[in-house]
């Protein structure tokens, strides 16, 4: 195979001799000569070239026919001719066979400037039109998804965008329907294209046919500016560019970094920018008056917050203070609030998000890369749901992965997309002791034994927890296989990793059931409603001497706090993220923030200079005083991240082989209700309403379950699970583990339940 | 245009026609759609070459590929029911829209329109009161014009529910609808 | 002239695998499982035996481009007949089902295939229940499935009927549909020998083909070259039809003429009516004038003449005919079964089609059959499959063969033909051009 690669062939295009690597076809060859053959369907991240718009067609001496360059792999010897009379002519005939159709409505077309077909026309396109028949016209744009809209008349038939739906997302939802010139992309019986990748067909689009709802008629190519960024919404970090036009936000576009995205985004990526500019956005200082919460200036807030952490630590002592952020923060930001609490509040607990801190420096040696999953011979993912809800983009990485031959296994509890891709198979877990099945079947004597090897990558796509940890760390070092674990929010690895971090909810409520936490500082974290023990961590808010929340929206926390300070969104933030796999990347505040809005790290430097502390508020000088103490971080400096990041340094391996975890396997029996936190949901999604048709409702239930239950898909089905009662319409799944109900929730839970009829017995009475 | 020439050609394709052999019996057994999908992936190696066969199965159970099939071959076979009907809609035998209770289809390629294609085209349209395309009012009929049939030196070629009528002059139009709507009748 | 037949050498029907056997049928599969494969590959080669689907590439030699010992491997037959005029494959499956059967087995023997699919076109109903019932027979006798008669050798047969679309004739696209996709065609290389049916090696071959391969055995691939000419060997079954007096398949040797077919077996026009054009090899194959009647049917003398030999479909058109109205009808044809993937063919196939429209109801302006002529020119060649070339190719011809016919449609703004044509009734039926 190796050899096979590096052997090249010579071959002359437009009289230029160039030596490549055997096996690329004709487009690519030319293109390292510096010679730009024409394409609308060539696209090599949707597989194979199809050859179908036939605009590459060159000519190839010792053949009769023009061929297309894109298809056409190189040889040696090979004399090839792209702007020879025949080959322009072959052009030339192609374009003017496009523009018999395309409407010439380029001046009022979102594409216009940034136009494949604009610009050929212009370069290769035929001067004289002749065209004696009537234009095919269909209705203009139809919404084919609240996010996308089609227009016909501009399509060319390319297939970008279906091979993508199919090849790349595979929801398969957008389709060509009919055939020959009655060719038409569709969705099925015009329902929303509601696949999480959706957005990249308007990115992949060579004409104004597929656009965003989001961006027409926004920005005319001239008057925009695009600002190299990375996406903040979830742990992967795809890169993007955000184009900027008068300070706001209009649409967010892929940048490719072919070790993290592949140039792709997930919908959530790309369409939550409306919600920078929300009306419900939190613009002043709130302070908890007489009459409720009452606006005041920034500098006020800034010296409130100061004097009442001061006073808390007076009153209290030392570590009453207790912090709990979300694990959106920069790095720089989280860096900053670890010190604050260490060096001016004493050291209280720290919490970064409801699932806390769980070993992740267990795992730390043994992180795979993304880039990984592309030469990997075995990909394991072990969860009880699909890999999109907590990092979209890795189920693409895999799906092309698996087609380019690597082995997939899923355990877990069933019905995952995964699933289907070919080969896949599949180990069957009850939720909550998924991580049990999988030490069994990667241990000696288990189904997968036997493939498992340095080329084997596991993703835990759930929630991190110590026994957990144990397995994969114990796994890692007996097997040699490598581990993505999925943190919950876009950069808790960082936030870990700078220190703002480091104790579980649970500890961090026990501590305040202890008495010792007076005065609590929630940065985006929303306990009450998004925490386990919301309950609890009502009361303490409701008890506390202070209670900042530091957030761009209201939550269901801000009824309790004292103080509110509104606070900058990614999109406006410059500073680092660290990614799933330790990848540190670079934000650049693309949007100006609302007039009113405090910058996350101003923010925190600021109370921390009232607090007597010397904070660096600009992100260069925090993140030089990150390398120096913390070790993740060290050194690395600010220009190496350069525009695609860099990995941060993995403390080695302790080396000794932690002994193999016991625990108990099986099944309880019973029902399990798995509620997770579908990718569609968190504050930029609640405030971004144009993403709310992706959201998944109803309540996943197993054939046989719903056989015993004598429901169908449809049917009204009520779930009980940890004293709460969920009504919603069953959808059932032939793949689902018997016994498992699932459902989107706020509030992660897995554990017992009960399920029924809306109006019937229970299911496991 | 049924002059002696026509007559003459006619008889030749009488003489050639190979003798056609009896139907068989349908297979229907009863058994739900589902299963007999199942039965069908079971013959090839990978699932997706039994959409065809599976859209045919549910257009012989529903008359026509409602939504509701659509999703009943998605289901059984795996693939979503967009992608189901992205490969139906590419094909012409399968029907997108409910039909008569017999579909008429009639090739207007050369060699049946050089022997008289269009006559019998009109004929049938004379006789049904509905031009191509259409179906009768009392939904027993549907005409449809279509390609090359194969039946090319037998022609006109014509099939009713599938089943080959060659060559179908003009003038024995009439007594096939009549026999049509007699066998309805009883 | 020689009336030598090999397929259809028999009144009635074999369709009783009885009647096939009595007639020494299923001993060349015997024989054939008694020697090494590569021997009836070589078989076939020395006989010269050419693709009878249309492309006539010589058959030994695409069976040995597959890679030897690739499993798996496959055979696919294609019986997707639809060329507009081709009906030769249709009787030779009602007529004697079991030659193709023992030719398809022998073949896949011959290749290692590991398994065989028929592709029969959807609307061949009748045929379809004649090869089930067959293939049923010859499981019962142990030539089909595990094992066949001892050898070791394991034969799977699968009947897959398609739905109506022409293109799946094409090889690729027969290919895509046979794998339940949109029958559209994929762009060679790969070639199918190489990477066919689920990516592995596949051998597809037209049913006239491979039913001839049991006489080629038979007779010994030498003997079987001996029939023909220098390049064009064996026998043919044409497809006669159009306005003669006996329209049908007739099995000739490939020394014969087109006048031996027309006149001889066909019986020429009928009474009072004159042969004004020829079309020697399906809808897609340049026209040839009533002059040109004693050109051979062999390959090259078509091609030399100035057509192609295609299907073997030969047309007869009688003087009453408008020339316009039939290029209309058969660019109609092909823009209705144009399947949309490549530009070219899918633009190409609709602006001929209203071109034709224009010159035909007398609409269109002096100039539009030089366009015309161009929009062919611009097709041919940078399809992605021939399909496109098979509308440009044959419609252009009808404009050079006949340009005053055409030129005095534009001249006169109306169709001179319009009352005797007997294409003419057709117009409202032709679908609106988009
Ligand atoms: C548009 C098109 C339609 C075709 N239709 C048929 C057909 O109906 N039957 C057939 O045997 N070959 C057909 N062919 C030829 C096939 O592509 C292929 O060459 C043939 O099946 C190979 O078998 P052979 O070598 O035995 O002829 C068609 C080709 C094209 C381009
Ligand atoms: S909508 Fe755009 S991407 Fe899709 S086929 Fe048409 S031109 Fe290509
Ligand atoms: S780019 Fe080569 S055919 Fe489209």
């Amino acid at each position: 195979m190796a050899t096979l690669e590096t052997a090249t062939v010579t071959l002359t295009i437009n009289e230029r001799q160039i030596t490549v690597p055997k096996g690329i076809s004709l487009v690519e060859a030319a293109a390292e000569a510096g010679i730009e053959i024409p394409v609308f369907c060539y696209e090599p991240r949707l597989g194979a070239a199809i050859g179908a718009c036939r605009m590459c067609l060159v000519e190839i001496e010792g053949m009769p026919k023009l061929q297309t360059a894109c298809t056409t792999p190189v040889s040696d010897g090979m004399v090839v001719h792209s702007h020879s009379d025949r080959a322009r002519e072959g052009q030339d005939a192609v374009l003017e066979f496009l523009l018999l159709n395309h409407p010439l409505d380029c001046p009022v077309c979102d594409k216009g400037g940034e136009c494949p077909l604009q610009d050929l026309t212009f370069r290769y396109g035929p001067g004289n039109t002749r065209m004696t028949l009537p234009k095919r016209t269909a209705a203009k744009p139809i919404a084919i998804s609240p996010l996308i809209k089609l227009d016909r008349e501009r399509c060319i038939l390319c297939y970008r965008c279906t091979r993508f739906s199919e090849n790349v997302a595979g929801d398969t939802q957008l389709v060509t329907e009919n055939r020959g010139a009655h060719s038409i992309i569709t969705t099925f019986e015009n329902r929303p294209y509601d696949g999480e990748f959706s957005g990249n067909v308007t990115e992949l689009c060579p004409v104004g046919a597929l656009t965003s709802t989001t961006y027409r008629f926004r920005g005319r190519p001239w008057e925009i500016q695009n600002v190299p960024t990375v996406c903040g919404q979830c742990p992967v970090g795809c890169n993007t560019y955000a184009t900027i036009r008068e300070g706001q936000v209009t649409r967010v576009l892929s940048r490719n970094n072919p070790a993290v995205d592949d140039g792709w985004l997930c919908d959530r990526g790309r369409y939550s920018h409306p919600s920078l500019t929300d009306q419900q956005r939190i613009t002043s200082a709130l302070i908890r008056g007489g009459r409720g919460l009452e606006p005041v200036a920034a500098e006020t807030a800034l010296d409130h917050v100061a004097d009442r952490l001061r006073a808390t630590i007076e009153k209290f002592g030392p570590g009453s203070v207790a912090i709990l952020a979300s694990g959106e923060q920069t790095s720089e930001e989280a860096h900053l609030w670890a010190r604050i609490q260490q060096e001016a509040l004493g050291g209280g607990p720290i919490v970064c998000g409801p699932e806390g801190d769980a070993g992740w420096d267990q795992l730390a040696a043994h992180a795979a890369t993304i880039a990984d999953l592309d030469d990997a011979d075995l990909i394991v993912v072990a969860g009880a749901t699909d890999l999109v809800h907590r990092a979209p983009i890795l189920e693409l990485r895999i799906r092309r992965a698996v087609e380019r031959g690597a082995a997939m296994a899923t355990i877990g509890a069933g019905a995952t997309r995964l699933e289907t891709l070919t080969g896949a198979r599949h180990v069957s877990a009850a939720p909550g002791t998924t991580h049990a099945a999988l030490l069994e079947a990667l241990s000696d004597g288990g189904q997968l034994a036997a493939e498992v090897s340095e080329r084997t990558v596991v993703i835990w796509n759930g929630r991190m927890s110590p026994p957990v940890a144990a397995v994969l760390a114990h796994l890692a070092h007996s097997t040699g296989c490598r581990v993505l674990a999925t943190p919950l929010a876009a950069n808790e690895l960082g936030c870990q990793a700078t220190g703002l971090g480091g104790v579980t909810p649970d500890q961090a409520l026990a501590a305040v059931d202890a008495g010792t936490v007076r005065a609590i500082v929630l940065l985006g974290a929303d306990p009450v409603t998004g925490w386990p023990g919301g309950e609890r961590w009502r009361t303490v808010m409701e008890r506390a001497f202070f209670a900042l929340q530091v957030t761009a929206f209201q939550t269901g926390s801000s009824g309790w706090a004292t103080t509110i300070v509104p606070t900058t969104m990614p999109l406006e933030k410059d500073g680092t993220f660290t990614n799933l796999e330790g990848r540190v990347q670079r934000l650049r505040a693309a949007a100006q923030p609302p007039e009113g809005v405090l910058d996350g790290l101003v923010f925190a430097a600021e109370v921390g200079r009232r607090l007597g502390l010397s904070l660096p508020d600009q992100p260069p000088a925090a993140f030089a005083e990150m390398g120096a103490q913390r070790p993740a971080y060290a050194g690395i400096s600010w220009s190496d991240i350069g525009e695609h990041g860099v990995l941060t340094q993995h403390a080695a391996d302790a080396g000794q082989a932690p002994a193999r975890p016991q625990i108990a396997s099986g099944d309880a029996g019973g029902t399990i209700v798995v509620g997770y936190r579908q990718l569609m949901s968190g504050a930029a999604v609640d405030h971004s309403p144009v993403l709310h048709f992706q959201r998944r409702t109803g309540i996943e239930i197993s054939h046989d379950d719903a056989q015993s239950l004598g429901v169908a898909t449809g049917d009204r089905i009520q779930v009980e699970y940890d004293g709460r009662s969920v009504v919603g319409a069953a959808v059932v799944l032939r793949r689902l583990r018997t016994g498992v109900v699932r459902l989107a929730v706020s509030l992660p839970y897995v554990g017992p339940g009960r399920v029924r009829a809306a109006d019937g017995e229970p299911a496991d009475a | 245009m049924s002059d002696e020439a026509a007559r003459e050609t006619l008889a030749g394709a009488r003489q050639t026609r190979p003798q056609m052999p009896d139907p068989l019996p349908s297979e229907d057994t009863g058994r739900p759609l589902y299963d007999r999908i199942q039965d069908v992936i079971a013959l090839y190696p990978e699932r997706k070459s039994a959409i065809i066969p599976a859209l045919r199965l549910a257009q012989e159970l529903h008359g026509w590929l409602s939504e509701e099939a659509f999703e009943q071959v998605a289901d059984a076979t795996g693939f979503t029911p967009a992608y189901c009907k992205s490969v139906a809609s590419f094909y012409d035998m399968f029907r997108l829209q409910p039909v008569g209770r017999h579909e008429v289809c009639i090739c207007t390629n050369i060699s049946c329109a050089l022997v008289g294609a269009a006559d019998t085209l009109r004929a049938f349209e004379r006789e049904l009161g509905i031009s191509s395309g259409e179906t009768t009012d009392d939904g027993m009929f549907s005409l449809k014009t279509v390609e090359c049939y194969g039946g090319c030196g037998w022609g006109p070629v014509v099939s009713v529910d599938d089943r080959y009528h060659e060559p179908l002059p003009a003038e024995q139009v009439p007594e096939l609808i009549a026999r049509l709507r007699s066998e309805e009748g009883a | 002239m020689s009336d030598l037949k090999i397929l259809l050498d028999f009144e009635g029907d074999r369709r009783s695998i009885h009647a096939y056997e009595q007639s020494g049928g299923y001993a060349q599969l015997k024989a054939a499982f008694a020697q090494p494969p590569e021997q009836i590959v070589a078989a076939v080669d020395a006989s010269g035996l050419r693709g009878r689907g249309g492309a006539g590439f010589p058959t030994g030699r695409k069976a040995s481009f597959l890679p030897k010992d690739r499993k798996p491997a496959y055979l696919c037959v294609n019986a997707d007949e639809s060329e507009p005029g081709t009906f030769k494959d249709r009787e030779i499956m009602l007529r004697n089902p079991h030659a193709l059967i023992e030719g398809i087995l022998i073949m896949s023997f011959g290749i290692g295939a590991t398994s065989a699919f028929i592709y029969i076109r959807g609307e061949y109903l009748a045929e379809f229940e004649v090869l089930k019932r067959a293939l049923e027979e010859a499981r019962a006798r142990g030539y089909v499935g595990r094992n066949v008669l001892g050898s070791g050798y394991d034969a799977t047969v699968v009947l897959h009927r398609g739905a109506g679309a022409y293109i799946c004739g094409e090889e690729t696209a027969l290919l895509s549909s046979l794998e339940g996709e949109r029958g559209q065609p994929r762009s060679k290389p790969p070639f199918p020998a190489v990477a066919g049916l689920y990516a592995a090696p596949t051998l597809v071959n037209n049913v006239e083909t491979l039913a001839s391969v049991p006489f080629i055995l038979a007779m010994g691939g030498e003997a079987y070259a001996k029939i023909g000419t220098e390049r064009s060997k064996g026998t043919r079954v044409f497809s006669l039809s159009g306005n003669v007096k006996r329209p049908g398949n007739y099995e000739l040797p490939l020394t014969a003429t087109l006048r031996d077919l027309i006149e001889g077996h066909g019986g020429g026009a009928p009474e009072g009516r004159t042969i004004k054009a020829i079309i020697p090899g399906g809808s897609s194959t340049p026209i040839l004038m009533p002059d040109q009647i004693d050109t051979h049917i062999d390959y090259e003398s078509i091609a030399a003449a100035g057509s192609m030999a295609g299907s073997g479909a030969v047309v007869v058109i009688d003087a009453r005919t408008c020339m316009v109205q039939l290029a209309l009808r058969v660019a109609e044809f092909y823009r209705h079964e144009s399947c949309g993937k490549c530009t070219p063919c899918r633009e190409g196939t609709r602006w001929g089609v209203d071109i034709i429209r224009r010159i035909e109801m007398g609409e269109a302006r002096q100039g539009e059959l030089d366009l015309l002529l161009n929009v062919c020119d611009r097709m041919l060649g940078k399809c992605l499959c021939p399909l496109g070339d098979a509308m440009a190719m044959p419609v252009a011809s009808y404009v050079t063969r006949f340009r005053d016919e055409f030129q005095r449609h534009i001249d006169e703004g109306c169709c001179p033909f319009t009352e005797q044509s007997p294409i003419t009734p057709l117009y409202h039926h032709l679908e609106p051009v988009l």
